[in-house]
């Protein structure tokens, strides 16, 4: 009954505009990767040299590094830690969605506005080393030294990311039928046994698309080290989609960072074939 | 689950009976106890989440003296409505509120319409082709929009559609624009997880396959829509880097762009050509006034809608099963 030309009704005009929004951007950029376009003098063919210069290139590989470090510090954290967000704020209490709402409030504004609201918690006096020196902990230099600026930045996104997961997580938790969790607690299973034994299994196809997600949005941040570091201090915090805006809008040197673009492209294509491989076992779509 | 709560009791006798059954067990306490300490945590966090904006909204009502003087940490000496006018005038907020909210609203109407209607094409219908096009549409989720952004930008120029609102609501109308992808997707697991038997009760009675997805279909996605609605209003409110790309007369501007440029101009501490006339220096007390300025219109349409948007995300068929 389902005519395949009926389905031009609902695809024509947008797969003709896919074309024009999507596919000829990409093919532009790819074509501009073989190139050494600068803005200002015609564009030149000139192969593989800017994907040769980026194999050589420390810089490059330094931002990458910044990259994965910043995707290790919060991916799992926010695929995790949202779980158990979720697992609290699913119980049957007075005053619970007023607390999901709260959770949910730096989903809100935009990296921009936790930025500088961050900035100035970081700051030599700020709310951070406050805590610190509860402690009797020395204050932390959080965005001014190397080893630290991106576990801080890590902090920042995780703080913003729990309640946008979190979400996900308790729509999946609805999905799982309260039966079970009576059956584990007549079989005397404890929080952890329940979590680990009900939880998580059912929720594996949210986690898939929870780690997907972040995964994707860890390696294209760079809005948030623009405004809090400007990379620093010494480059320390400049990922890789950093990289790609510094040479395209400072130093126009277009097609290499288009292959930058590519490069960084085909690394999370990977890396999402792969969570798709471990994680998607039984859902694949 | 909860302590306090037990079916009503007709007697008395056998309420005290009740009550005392409940005082001797261990359960009870144990409840008590951990409904305590649940109700901490959650206290905790809700003060982890907040703290920033509580920060700032204290902050941005503080005095020049207030904010140099260390002692005033929570309670300003006066509460010091001032920064809010100085921050309205040099956000210009009243004309630069209506860009932001113009673009938001177009953009986001073009998302539900465009993003559901291509969903329920990939949902119901396979064709040669079908399956690439889909790819394309994730991989559209995985490019990252930087990547993009120059031949976009070369795109919007030949076009004559910078210093345009056209280049951020015309796409989201055909299901690309932020984060199209995910609209699509988000549509297309709802439509899959729906019965083929609503389609063909329709088509006996005569209705063509337009007719179906718009009478019967997109009636019944409600909530569907209402998670893009809000996700929606949400990104496009805030986001930053494409308008920032294709809108640099000051007259097109968007309110995070204002705000940006405010809070790069406190950074530099400098005065910025833009905001000469004006002759402020921005203390931290301004730029707080000026980012809840900012960020007071979502957090009101999110308050309001976030029952029905929890709900929504529960019925998406977005998790599974």
């Amino acid at each position: 009954m389902y005519k395949a030309h009926h389905a031009w009704l609902f695809l024509a005009i947008p797969g003709i505009l896919l074309l024009i929004f999507t596919v000829i951007p990409t093919v532009a950029a790819l074509f501009l990767s073989f190139t050494n376009y600068n803005v200002f003098s015609p564009v030149g063919w000139v192969g593989l040299a800017n994907y040769k210069q980026l194999i050589h290139d420390s810089n490059f590989w330094s931002a990458m590094k910044n990259t994965l470090t910043y995707w290790v510090l919060v991916t799992p954290a926010l695929s995790i830690l949202s779980i158990f967000l979720a697992v609290l704020v699913n119980r049957k209490m007075k005053g619970v969605s007023v607390y999901r709402l709260i959770y949910y409030f730096p989903v809100l504004v935009s990296v921009v506005v936790t930025a500088m609201l961050w900035k100035w918690m970081f700051q030599e006096d700020g709310i951070m080393n406050y805590l610190l020196s509860i402690f009797n902990i020395a204050p932390a230099k959080w965005l001014t030294s190397k080893s630290m600026v991106m576990p801080s930045l890590a902090i920042v996104t995780i703080w913003q990311g729990l309640g946008y997961y979190m979400l996900f997580y308790l729509a999946g938790l609805q999905s799982i039928s309260e039966e079970l969790y009576e059956a584990a607690d007549l079989e005397g299973a404890g929080f952890w046994k329940k979590q680990f034994y009900i939880t998580f299994p059912l929720l594996r196809p949210v986690i898939f698309f929870v780690v997907v997600v972040s995964t994707m949005s860890a390696f294209k941040e760079f809005t948030m080290m623009l405004t809090m570091t400007k990379g620093g201090p010494i480059g320390s915090s400049k990922t890789v989609v950093y990289m790609i805006y510094e040479k395209a809008f400072e130093q126009l040197d277009m097609g290499y960072a288009s292959a930058i673009s590519f490069a960084l492209f085909l690394i999370i294509l990977v890396l999402t074939l792969i969570n798709q491989k471990f994680l998607d076992k039984d859902n694949q779509a | 689950m909860q302590a306090g709560t037990s079916e009503p009791v007709q007697n008395n006798a056998s309420s005290r009976k009740v009550l005392f059954h409940k005082l001797t067990t261990r359960y009870f306490w144990k409840d008590i106890v951990v409904n305590l300490a649940l109700y901490l945590l959650l206290l905790d966090l809700a003060f982890v989440f907040l703290y920033p904006f509580l920060d700032m909204i204290i902050t941005s009502l503080k005095t020049e003296e207030d904010l140099l003087d260390i002692t005033v940490q929570w309670i300003p000496s006066k509460i010091f409505w001032q920064n809010y006018k100085i921050a309205l005038d040099s956000l210009s907020y009243t004309s630069f509120f209506k860009n932001s909210v113009v673009v938001t609203i177009l953009a986001t109407v073009g998302h539900v319409l465009s993003c559901s209607c291509i969903a329920y094409g990939f949902a119901r219908y396979r064709f040669k082709g079908s399956g690439i096009l889909f790819g394309i549409v994730v991989l559209s989720m995985i490019v990252p929009v930087e990547v993009l952004i120059f031949p976009l930008y070369m795109m919007y120029s030949r076009l004559g559609w910078l210093n345009t609102f056209l280049p951020l609501t015309v796409p989201a109308f055909f299901g690309f624009g932020l984060r199209g992808g995910l609209f699509i997707f988000l549509f297309r697991q709802f439509f899959i997880g729906l019965p083929y038997e609503i389609e063909e009760a329709a088509r006996i009675d005569g209705c063509g396959p337009l007719r179906t997805f718009s009478s019967i279909m997109l009636p019944m996605s409600q909530s569907s829509i209402l998670v893009s609605i809000v996700l929606s209003l949400v990104w496009h409110w805030n986001d930053f880097f494409e308008p920032s790309m294709y809108l640099f007369k000051p007259k097109v501007s968007l309110l995070p762009a204002r705000l940006s440029g405010i809070i790069s101009m406190f950074n530099a501490e400098k005065v910025v050509e833009d905001y000469a006339e004006t002759e402020i220096i921005f203390n931290e007390a301004i730029v707080m006034a000026a980012i809840f300025l900012v960020i007071l219109p979502i957090l009101i349409v999110y308050a309001f809608l976030q029952k029905r948007f929890m709900e929504g995300i529960e019925r998406s068929g977005l998790t599974g099963q």
